[in-house]
Order: structure tokens, then C-alpha cells, then sequence
């Protein structure tokens, strides 16, 4: 189901896992993204609560802990396994365009 | 100076954004939203530049009124990124800032896309069976005919079949609204949700109000009968009680459970008043046998009379409609004995009683008593009366008047 479901990753879904690589509190995402993306990628707090909701459901990342409303997550195997599938087509990606628009 | 006002103004979920600027303009003038209940409470201000957005929660349910877990959980996130909360009810949730450099709440359009369609495609699901029901219910049934002798009770049943094809223009239209979003999508294209059409928004409004002019017209039934005291009362408590239990709970913006509470308290309250309104009618059953509540009946479509001896009985319905006479003819012809293994009994057609009676039709059943059903082209009668029918009783029956 997960594996279908996110077959690609979309842009934030991508940078949300790469956050969750490390466990962190689901408010400070949102500056965790905008950071590893350098200003790039914004994620508004409604696309982020439905992510991770999406996410918890599915397996992909896991409530570590939760102190009062701050709720910590973490990648689980399975989000990382596909982080790393969606990094080797992106990583494929490039390098096919590199073929041909570097040399060209 | 008011220092707050109420406004009644309905949004839909697909009309967000026509929400959100609806709010900004009211806070430019001043008016600043400060919750919603039955309608919008404004409360007065600053005339200011406040930036609106409106999610829609699909893990809020429709009877919330207020901050639920779920939605304090959201309102945390979006407070993170700086939006501060101002309320929420059913699956609305309404923030606002000052801020012009603030993400927006929802920086992917399709899952706000999915999200409103979601919501907004359960409610018409759910309004198109509840209303197709109750349409199919009226209008398959044999036995509304006696109905058709009460003006609020046909003029009822006529707002509640006519809300029907009302919920499948709302169904229809919400289908085409996301067929052209859903291609939007795919082509890169923007999602709009802005303020509906006014046909829509009309229909929407008499689909809305329906039941409660429902509940209107049979409180008016109610009060036009000879022992209102008895019956009445308890009726219009009946109805009224959870309007207002429910109205109440929206004004009060209670929690889910409280909500919840009330609901089962409105439950007990109506089980009660059925309870009680049964045992009067029993105890008044010998007083009524006599004297019928439908003694006589008369609505724009149709009168009754009801003519009672020891041996026989007599209703005499005139009505210059064909199709309803028909309906009573229909209601009249399949009887059911009590008890639910207990079969049905047609009455049969008899073309010797015809002659005798010098009726279009004329059918008999055995019915606890024997049942003759005479049709006439501007009156329908049914006469119990297990005796010989000779030409004397046909006569007097052929004579008895309606008497308005």
C-alpha cells in the first residue's frame, strides 16, 4: 500500500523523511525543511500535519515520544528504504541528464 | 456603538477562499470574526489588513463546534509557522495573521484539493441517500393516501420529494466540480474555491431548511386537532426539543462529548414524550371509538367523512383528482392482518357488485369485517358491513353527503 501510495516522492515528502533521518518534533519541521532545502522548499503547516499523518499511517515514519502536544517522529526501515529508492532514481536522473547535457 | 454583531452567512467547504476574503474585507471595515455558532459573531475593532486562510480538517467531524484534540494538535503547527488560531466548527478551521511573508497553510494543492473534495463529497453523499429515501418512502408507499387529507402533511411530503432532485443538482454539480479540478491538476493548472453560483447557493439553502418546514407544518397539524391538549403538546415537544437541543448545542459550542451527551439526552427526552403520548392515547382509546380523530378530514386536495353505526361503517373521500382517489383505491385494496408472518389480502375486483352499485369499480376484501371498495369518479368509499346488501343500503350509502 505505502509502496504504492508513494511511489514517487513528492519534493516535500522527500525533504520531510531526510528531516525525520533524525528524530525530531513535528512543529520544527517545517524550519528543518526550509533548511536543508536552503529556502527552497516551504512547507505550509496544513500539507505537513496531512504528511505526517499519511506518513504514521502507512509505516513510513513512527511517534517516537510525546510530551504534552509536542510529538516527536522518526523514519521507520520502511521510510528509509524508500528515501533511498526515490535518492537512487534522482541520482539516476541526474546522472542521465549529465550524460547529455554536460557533454553536449 | 455595537461592539459585536451577528451575521448569517453559510459557506461551504469548496467556497474557502470565497470565505477567507469574506473575512478580510470584514476586518478591513473593522468587524473582526470571533466565533462561529448558529451564524458568525464579529466582534468590533481596528480596521485592519489581516490575512485569512481556511482549512479543512478532514479529522474533525461535523458536529464539532469547538477546539478538539485533533484540531488543538493542527492549531499548534500552524502557530508554529505563524498563523494564530481564531476558531473552528465543524471541519473549518480559521486562522489569520499579519503577517504577509507567513507560508500558507496549505502548500500543496492537491491535497487542500483532496481534502475539501473529501468533505464536501460525504455530506452530498450522505444528503443524497438520507433525502432519496425519504422521497422513495413517500412516494412508493401505499399508505400516504390518508395523508392527502392534511394540507401540512402533503405539502410536507411535497418539500421533502421536491428536496430530493434538489441533492442530485448538489451531487451532479459537486461531480462536475471535481471531474474540472482533478484535470486542473494534472494539467498544472489552479484549483479555485470561490463563492458559489447563486442557483446553487439557493438550492442549498432550501435543502437546507426543509426539514425544519417539515417539522413547522406538522406542529401546524397538530394544533388544528379537537384534543390538541392531549396528543399536541407532547408532539410539539417532540419535535421541537431536539431542534432546539441541537441549535442550542451549536450556540453554545460545546465539545464533542458534551455535544454527544446532549444528543443522548434529546434521544431520552423524545423516547420519553413517545412513552407518554402512547399511554394517554391508550387511556382515551375507549372516548375517541366513538368519536374519531378522522371524523372529518378536509385538505385542498381531498375531504373525508366517517359515518359509524353498530354494524357498519362508512368512509366517503371526495376528491376532483383521479390520482388520488386512485391512491386511496390502492391503500385500500392490500390489506395486512397484524403480526409479521401475517399475509397480505388483495381485495378482488367484482364486475356483478360494479352493476349493483353502478360504480367505475367496485372490489371486496375480507378484512375482520367484510369490506366493499366503491369507486365513483369524485368519491372513493369504503363500507364495512358484514350483512345482505340489498338495494335500500345502497342507496342510503349512495346518499350520504360529505359535510363541509
Amino acid at each position: 500500500m505505502a509502496r504504492e501510495q508513494f511511489q514517487t516522492l513528492t519534493e516535500p515528502m522527500y525533504y520531510i523523511l531526510l528531516a525525520l533521518t533524525d528524530e525530531c518534533c513535528g512543529v520544527d519541521i517545517m524550519d528543518k525543511v526550509l533548511r536543508l532545502s536552503n529556502g527552497r522548499v516551504k512547507v505550509g503547516p496544513g500539507t505537513l500535519y496531512a504528511m505526517l499523518s499519511k506518513f504514521e499511517e502507512n509505516d513510513v515514519i513512527q511517534l517516537t515520544s510525546e510530551e504534552k502536544r509536542r510529538k516527536n517522529y522518526l523514519i521507520t526501515e520502511k521510510g528509509r528504504e524508500l528515501l533511498l529508492e526515490e535518492f537512487d532514481r534522482l541520482k539516476t536522473l541526474v546522472e542521465d541528464g549529465r550524460k547529455i547535457i554536460e557533454q553536449g | 456603538m455595537k461592539k459585536k454583531k451577528r451575521v448569517w452567512k453559510f459557506f461551504q467547504y469548496r467556497e474557502c477562499d470565497a470565505f477567507a476574503t469574506y473575512l478580510e474585507k470584514m476586518a478591513e471595515d473593522g468587524w473582526h470574526l470571533d466565533h462561529v455558532g448558529i451564524g458568525m459573531t464579529f466582534r468590533r475593532g481596528k480596521p485592519k489588513k489581516v490575512r485569512y486562510e481556511i482549512e479543512v480538517l478532514t479529522k474533525a467531524t461535523e458536529w464539532d463546534m469547538n477546539l478538539e484534540p485533533n484540531t488543538e494538535d493542527f492549531a499548534e503547527f500552524c502557530a508554529a509557522a505563524g498563523w494564530e488560531y481564531v476558531c473552528s466548527y465543524r471541519k473549518f478551521c480559521i486562522f489569520k495573521t499579519e503577517d504577509t511573508t507567513v507560508v500558507p497553510l496549505e502548500t500543496d494543492p492537491e491535497q487542500r484539493f483532496e481534502n475539501t473534495a473529501k468533505s464536501t463529497r460525504h455530506l452530498k453523499i450522505v444528503n443524497l441517500i438520507l433525502y432519496g429515501l425519504c422521497a422513495a418512502m413517500l412516494l412508493c408507499s401505499d399508505h400516504f393516501a390518508y395523508g392527502l387529507l392534511y394540507t401540512p402533511l402533503t405539502l410536507g411530503a411535497l418539500l421533502i420529494i421536491l428536496a430530493f432532485p434538489c441533492t442530485i443538482f448538489e451531487a451532479t454539480e459537486e461531480f462536475i466540480w471535481e471531474y474540472t479540478s482533478r484535470k486542473a491538476l494534472r494539467t498544472g493548472g489552479v484549483v479555485s474555491y470561490p463563492q458559489a453560483k447563486p442557483l446553487l447557493k439557493i438550492i442549498q439553502t432550501f435543502r437546507t431548511i426543509i426539514p425544519y418546514i417539515a417539522i413547522l407544518l406538522l406542529c401546524l397539524l397538530k394544533i388544528q386537532e379537537p384534543n390538541y391538549n392531549k396528543t399536541g403538546i407532547p408532539f410539539l415537544a417532540m419535535c421541537i426539543v431536539p431542534v432546539l437541543i441541537d441549535f442550542a448545542a451549536m450556540e453554545l459550542r460545546l465539545s464533542r462529548e458534551r455535544t454527544f451527551i446532549f444528543r443522548i439526552v434529546s434521544i431520552v427526552t423524545l423516547m420519553t414524550l413517545i412513552a407518554i403520548v402512547s399511554i394517554w392515547q391508550i387511556d382515551s382509546s375507549d372516548d375517541t371509538f366513538e368519536e374519531p380523530d378522522f371524523k372529518e378530514a378536509k385538505s385542498f386536495l381531498a375531504s373525508m367523512n366517517y359515518y359509524h353505526t353498530e354494524y357498519a361503517s362508512c368512509e366517503i373521500i371526495e376528491s376532483k383528482y383521479d390520482w388520488v382517489l386512485n391512491q386511496f383505491w390502492k391503500t385500500n385494496s392490500r390489506k395486512k392482518f397484524p403480526g409479521p408472518l401475517a399475509p397480505n389480502v388483495e381485495a378482488e375486483v367484482s364486475q356483478q357488485e360494479m352493476e349493483r352499485w353502478d360504480a367505475l369499480s367496485v372490489a371486496t376484501v375480507e378484512f375482520f369485517q367484510k369490506e366493499y371498495l366503491i369507486l365513483y369518479p369524485d368519491r372513493f368509499i369504503v363500507f364495512r358491513y358484514d350483512g345482505k346488501i340489498t338495494p335500500e343500503v345502497i342507496e342510503k350509502v349512495k346518499n350520504l353527503k360529505i359535510q363541509n
